[in-house]
């Protein structure tokens, strides 16, 4: 008989690499959030991180930086389509997020995980992550000028959903 | 900054901060537990379980042949997460295969709003198919075709296994090639290649993580001819 996914546990091979050991439990903080702002589900953005972490894993070559490979591997995969398909999947972890929040938030999150991913990206990348235009064009791998286009057109946004 | 980037950044701080990060460092080769998404679709379904009894009767009286476990897993229309509200009534099983332990392992559809389609995976026990063992939860997404060759319909670890769904366009048959390059046949059944493996831990895996391993699926159609190969991750 098969077990329950609530009895469930799973064999984790043990990582026999101190270096990346350390960048993990360094940064998995600080990539679980970037990756639950941009997934807007906290389920598919530790999903995300642990793909990005993964990817680090399986590189060959060293990074010279982890956290932006990291930062910039979260946010391409949530820009890809299948990552979009998978956001609409997880749709059960809004449950929690939801309940937790105070109203305004709520309503502030709710219209932020509306953004398209673009726009969604940008401002998180500019007011959680604190990033100039042009860092945030390099990790989107654009022009300055279009991340200035995507923050303006995100903001109007917000501005008419939250009655501004 | 104005108002309105005040209330983002502190929105975004709000969220940042439920975020649970508390389960990285688990370095080691004993039992973990399931991962937290996995423990989330448990609770859904704990939750929807609660909410049939209490406001979900008629919803769950019109499904029909709809067994009861993907009545619990589908947000249908009043479902604590309902925004997808599927119609019960128009729920189908797509795919069915024999399973591990002589179960069944059925995949069922729902269309839900807006233009989008759930699915359900779980596994049936043969004798009593309207009461299944497990319930995995519903993935939605917004490709309705559900058998689009390549289509990711739902992967799970299940105990010692993986059990997954995929869109198999016009393959009548296929095979799974796994990561340490061994090919297994895979079943069709319903345009789905549907079934199920043992999870192996050949591949890396990030320390307190869930289990996954690339794979290739290849696709045939009745002459034998090559439908297609794509690759994606079971975990």
């Amino acid at each position: 008989m098969s077990r329950s996914r609530d009895e469930a546990v799973t064999p984790v091979r043990a990582i026999a690499d101190p270096d990346f050991d350390r960048t993990y439990r360094e940064l998995w903080p600080q990539v679980a959030r970037v990756a639950h702002l941009m997934a807007g589900s906290h389920a598919v953005g530790e999903e995300l991180a642990q793909e990005a972490f993964l990817g680090l894993l399986r590189r060959s070559e060293p990074v010279d930086n982890p956290a932006g490979y990291l930062r910039r591997s979260v946010v391409n995969a949530a820009l890809t389509k299948r990552r979009r398909d998978l956001f609409e999947r997880r749709y059960v972890a809004t449950l929690r997020e939801q309940a937790a929040m105070p109203p305004e938030v709520d309503e502030t999150w709710q219209a932020l995980r509306r953004l398209p991913p673009r726009q969604r990206a940008v401002l998180v990348l500019r007011f959680y992550e604190d990033l100039s235009e042009a860092a945030i064009a390099e990790v989107l791998g654009c022009r300055p000028g279009t991340v200035k286009s995507l923050t303006s057109r995100a903001l109007s946004r917000l501005r008419q959903d939250l009655g501004e | 900054m104005n108002d309105l980037e005040h209330r983002i950044t502190a929105a975004m701080a709000a969220v940042a901060e439920t975020t649970n990060t508390t389960r990285a460092p688990a370095l080691s080769d004993s039992p973990v537990r399931p991962p937290g998404r996995r423990r989330i679709r448990i609770l859904l379904a704990c939750l929807a379980g609660i909410a049939i009894p209490l406001g979900g009767l008629a919803a769950a009286s019109e499904a029909g042949l709809l067994p009861s476990a993907a009545q619990r897993a589908f947000p249908w229309e009043g479902h604590p997460a309902d925004n997808f509200g599927v119609d019960l009534k128009t729920a189908y099983k797509i795919a069915d295969v024999p399973g591990p332990d002589g179960h069944r392992l059925e995949l069922w559809v729902g269309k839900a709003k807006p233009q989008h389609v759930c699915t359900a995976l779980f596994l049936a026990k043969t004798a009593t198919p309207d009461h299944p063992e497990g319930s995995f939860g519903a993935a939605c997404y917004g490709h309705p075709d559900v058998t689009a060759f390549g289509s990711v319909l739902d992967t799970n670890v299940n105990g010692p296994l993986h059990l997954f769904a995929f869109g198999a366009g016009r393959s009548v048959r296929g095979t799974l090639t796994r990561a340490d390059g061994r090919s297994v046949p895979v079943a069709v059944s319903g345009g789905v290649f549907i079934g199920w493996v043992a999870a192996t831990d050949l591949h890396p895996v990030v320390p307190g993580g869930f289990p996954t391993e690339r794979v290739t699926f290849t696709g045939y159609d009745a002459a034998g001819h090559e439908v297609g190969a794509f690759s994606t991750h079971l975990q």
